[in-house]
């Protein structure tokens, strides 16, 4: 099948006549005679990582580090021997567990780390000290902390989120390859999370133009091919609350579809390693229309990251024994990184720049149907 | 004066009934059978005796098809020693069920004396109670008190009621008499010298014709005061049964069988090449094609034909993937998908089931479509026409070749009939068969392949058509479909091919059907009050003592 078949909403919607009504949404743009629309397949962090992009390397694995964190607690060799004897891969609930666990020890209290990162001194974590990297020029300037496109040699990109974990082997990838976090929590959440969807609408997206982009969240779930993707094709309805659908201006030029800068975005996410509700303002995105009738592109703009911590932090001890993270680490340089929207009392930045490519298959984008039969 | 009366009769007949109608021409011929009870019969037998709940815990050994049916299969095969056992471990589990503390206050309508002990009374009555329904007969003595017997001996050693039962109806359950709808002839009263079905048997054939189930308690009562011989009581039970939302069950078994829906077992897809295509699709796509002919079929009483080119379906979201046609229903998550009714716009080339993915990917090879195949399935599922195996030499190469030069199935098959010892059965399959090759492999819907158009046009008969729609409509228009549906309804209600003897009544029910506007009720109401569907041929001689050498 042609890829614009399955890919134009125009095309199917004589059917809807008969069984379904027509999607306001995506056809509100009286000027727009083309519509397609799909749901995404992946979303996750934006990273570049090569060697030497890290100070010293990418940070130790769980077992180095661990060790470390107990030494710098002050336990001799002995007892960390003793204690790691039950580290028993991450997963277990010896006593070293405990102490790792509830290493942040307000007022004699001893409580979760995560909840409670400034108990314990900045870890300083090793960050991003490379200058390639993916992103969005955010705030129109180049300077010291901007990365530079890999492929358009683009300058001033803004991404401190990338910089701030892109040393956790978890959070490590060159594109194509996603991150094998964002990768893993990303399919884990698939099953219990409604579809992403992007609806590009202009006058011939054949051609340049200008063009509205949406960006909703639908009311169904993907359902998934054998290879666990979503399948092209299913019909979706948006999820009519307001604040879950994001509408752009854009353009089209040379294939490649911008937006203009500036809006929010706002959407519930499934969680994994999103937080539940994702703001993002100053919002960019730039995507294309793949040639097997699919999506590929980016998204980024400024998030708060006190955000993105609490959802790492609500993720567990787990993120740290199994996954690898460091979460006062990442309090601490999320918080040093941070570079917009300074707090008027402190100066501290509270939003951090922010990028996440996606991908995604054809979809059929409908209101919900009247009628159904067992 | 009898003759006057008859007259008179005829006349006042003709009177209420309209334009003349033809008799049912005198025919004979027929075969009493023992015919093995197929999956969907036994399965709905056990919901129908014993509830929805009770769950069968084994397998079925694969049926036989012959002459184009399962149904006609069933009167030539036996029960494997594997079979034997499967038939026997559900037997056991559905015993167990029975007598079990959640159902037995429901299914068992006695209690015994006491619950450790033996109660012949009680037995009796149970086993009497569904080894009637079982065996779509009542048991006779001996049968039955053998089963007391045995219930009684395994209630004593046990120390309890309850598995003694358990015993006894295992034995009903892996009974021939269960097993196999035999079918026993009499002597006919009204015609001194020929023979008749039993009452039992032709509540069985009845019932399973229009339900696929065993014959229910009305029936057999009907059938055990000799209602069922007279043309009133006749009419009354096949009203009955055409009235009754079940009829839905016997059009779905007969359907599932004339399509070979069993070829759904062993089927499968490259999920590379067609990711779309999932195990969820493969009881739907049955489902999509069932739903459709029996709402167009029973529900709205339609034409037999429109089948071909109805644009009324139904799909689920999971369909609608794999057609690319949109389709929303609420559902929470973890259900099952549901059905929503469809229909398709003038001049979609969805039209009709032949389009639908329960043909064109069940007459496909795994990774490619194969006009061969679905104009093979053409003829021989519809229009009755045997289409020869290849011979075991030819070279397959250049059609199973997707990346050869020839870009398209089209071209590829022309390029292996250069062969002309090929060229003969694929001029007869092929024509009919490019008219789908809109539709890949899985059923999905394209218009290239391999980045060139595909060229649909196709050719029955002498009439040219392009795409899946000039192909339904041409079958629609073909004599040749509703005499064979005729005659394979006929088949499958007897379980045996027609033979000459009966070629008159299969040429008058072809008639009757087309008179009737190809209204599948109205047949089938036509075949159960016929003579020839309960038609049999009497006992055979014995054979000759053999001679012996000298």
């Amino acid at each position: 099948m042609p890829a614009s078949r399955g890919a134009s909403f125009g095309s199917w919607r004589k059917y809807l006549a008969v069984c379904l009504a027509a999607p306001a949404f995506f056809t509100a743009g009286s000027a727009a005679a083309e519509t397609r629309s799909f749901v995404l397949s992946h979303f996750y962090q934006a990273v570049y990582s090569q060697d030497n992009d890290c100070e010293g390397g990418p940070e130790p694995n769980i077992d180095v580090r661990f060790r470390g964190i107990l030494a710098d607690m002050g336990k001799t060799q002995k007892e960390i021997d003793e204690l790691m004897d039950g580290f028993n891969g991450g997963g277990g609930a010896g006593p070293v567990h405990e102490i790792l666990r509830n290493r942040g020890s307000p007022e004699g209290r001893r409580v979760f780390v995560g909840d409670n990162p400034t108990q314990v001194p900045d870890p300083n974590i090793r960050t991003v000290i490379s200058k390639i990297g993916p992103g969005f020029d955010l705030d129109g300037k180049v300077n010291a902390d901007s990365f530079e496109d890999p492929e358009t040699h683009q300058k001033g990109l803004d991404n401190q989120y990338f910089r701030a974990l892109g040393c956790f082997v978890s959070h490590r990838a060159l594109p194509p390859d996603l991150p094998t976090s964002w990768s893993y929590f990303w399919d884990a959440t698939r099953d219990r999370t409604k579809g992403w969807l992007i609806s590009v609408e202009g006058s011939d997206l054949s051609q340049d133009g200008d063009v509205t982009v949406t960006f909703a969240r639908a009311m169904e779930t993907p359902i998934r091919t054998p290879k666990s993707l979503p399948q092209r094709d299913q019909t979706f309805r948006v999820d009519p609350t307001p604040r879950y659908i994001n509408v752009y201006k854009g353009h089209q030029k040379d294939g490649v579809v911008t937006i203009e800068p500036g809006e929010k975005f706002h959407i519930v996410t499934g969680g994994g390693y999103l937080p539940l509700e994702m703001r993002m303002t100053h919002t960019q995105m730039r995507f294309k229309l793949t040639a097997d009738g699919g999506v590929e592109g980016m998204i980024g703009g400024y998030e708060p990251w006190l955000d993105i911590y609490y959802m790492y932090a609500g993720g567990g001890y787990g993120y740290e024994s199994m996954v690898g993270l460091n979460l006062p680490g990442i309090y601490y340089a999320m918080r040093r990184l941070a570079d917009a929207e300074p707090d008027p009392k402190t100066g501290q930045n509270m939003s951090i720049s922010t990028a996440y490519r996606f991908d995604g298959v054809p979809a059929l984008v409908v209101k919900p149907a009247r009628t159904a039969s067992k | 004066m009898i003759k006057t009366q008859k007259l008179l009769s005829t006349v006042l007949a003709l009177a209420i009934a309209g334009p003349a109608v033809a008799a049912e021409p005198a025919t004979s011929g027929g075969q009493a059978l023992i015919r093995r009870v197929t999956p969907s019969q036994y399965t709905q037998t056990i919901k129908d005796i014993f509830g929805e709940g009770i769950k069968l815990g084994g397998r079925f050994e694969p049926d036989l098809r012959a002459n184009g049916l399962l149904a006609v299969g069933t009167a030539k095969v036996s029960v494997t020693a594997t079979g034997f056992e499967q038939y026997y471990t559900m037997a056991r589990a559905i015993a167990d069920q029975v007598t079990d503390k959640d159902h037995r206050s429901t299914l068992i309508t006695c209690k015994p004396a006491q619950a450790r002990s033996p109660d012949d009374a009680c037995t009796k009555q149970v086993i009497s109670q569904f080894g009637r329904l079982l065996f779509r007969r009542p048991l006779t003595s001996s049968e039955l008190d053998a089963q007391v017997i045995v219930a009684r001996d395994a209630a004593t050693s046990l120390k309890d009621f309850y598995a003694g039962l358990r015993v006894g109806l295992t034995n009903l359950l892996i009974s021939p008499m269960f097993l196999f709808r035999q079918e026993n002839v009499e002597a006919d009263p009204a015609h001194p010298g020929k023979y008749r079905l039993d009452a039992y048997a032709k509540a069985t054939r009845l019932s399973y014709l229009l339900w696929d189930t065993a014959p229910d308690d009305l029936l057999l009562r009907a059938a055990e005061s000799g209602e069922l011989h007279t043309d009133k009581g006749l009419k009354n039970q096949v009203t009955r049964m055409l009235g009754s939302k079940r009829l839905e069950l016997g059009v779905r078994a007969y359907f599932t069988d004339m399509l070979g829906f069993d070829e759904f077992k062993t089927l499968t897809k490259d999920t590379v090449i067609y990711p779309k295509y999932t195990n969820v699709l493969t009881s739907q796509a049955q489902e999509q094609t069932l739903r459709t002919i029996v709402d167009l079929l029973v529900t709205n009483r339609g034409d037999y034909r429109d089948i071909f080119t109805t644009r009324k379906t139904f799909l689920t979201p999971s369909l609608g993937i794999l057609y690319a046609v949109p389709v929303v229903v609420d559902r929470p998550i973890n259900t099952p998908e549901l059905w929503v009714p469809v229909e398709y716009p003038e001049g979609d080339p969805r039209t009709g089931i032949l389009t639908h993915a329960s043909f064109v990917a069940l007459h496909s090879h795994p990774g490619r479509s194969s006009p061969t195949l679905r104009g093979k399935a053409l003829r021989e599922v519809f229009l009755c026409q045997k289409v020869p195996q290849p011979p075991g030499n030819v070279n397959f190469e250049e059609v199973q070749d997707a990346n050869s030069v020839h870009k398209t199935v089209r071209a590829r098959v022309n390029a292996h009939l250069v062969n002309p010892v090929c060229a003969g059965c694929h001029k007869i399959t092929d024509p009919i068969g490019l008219a789908l090759e809109n539709f890949d492999s899985a059923g999905g819907f394209r218009t290239h392949e391999n980045g060139e158009k595909i060229d649909t046009s196709g050719e029955l008969s002498g009439v040219k058509f392009v795409g899946s729609g000039g192909l339904g409509q041409t079958i629609h228009d073909s004599e040749a479909v509703a005499s064979c549906f005729v005659s394979r309804v006929f088949s499958y209600a007897t379980g045996a091919t027609p033979v000459q003897s009966q070629s008159a009544f299969v040429k008058y029910a072809e008639q009757r059907f087309t008179a009737n506007g190809y209204r599948l009720p109205d047949f089938l109401q036509e075949i159960a009050l016929s003579d020839a569907f309960f038609q049999v041929d009497g006992p055979r001689a014995p054979a000759p003592a053999a001679q012996k050498i000298q």
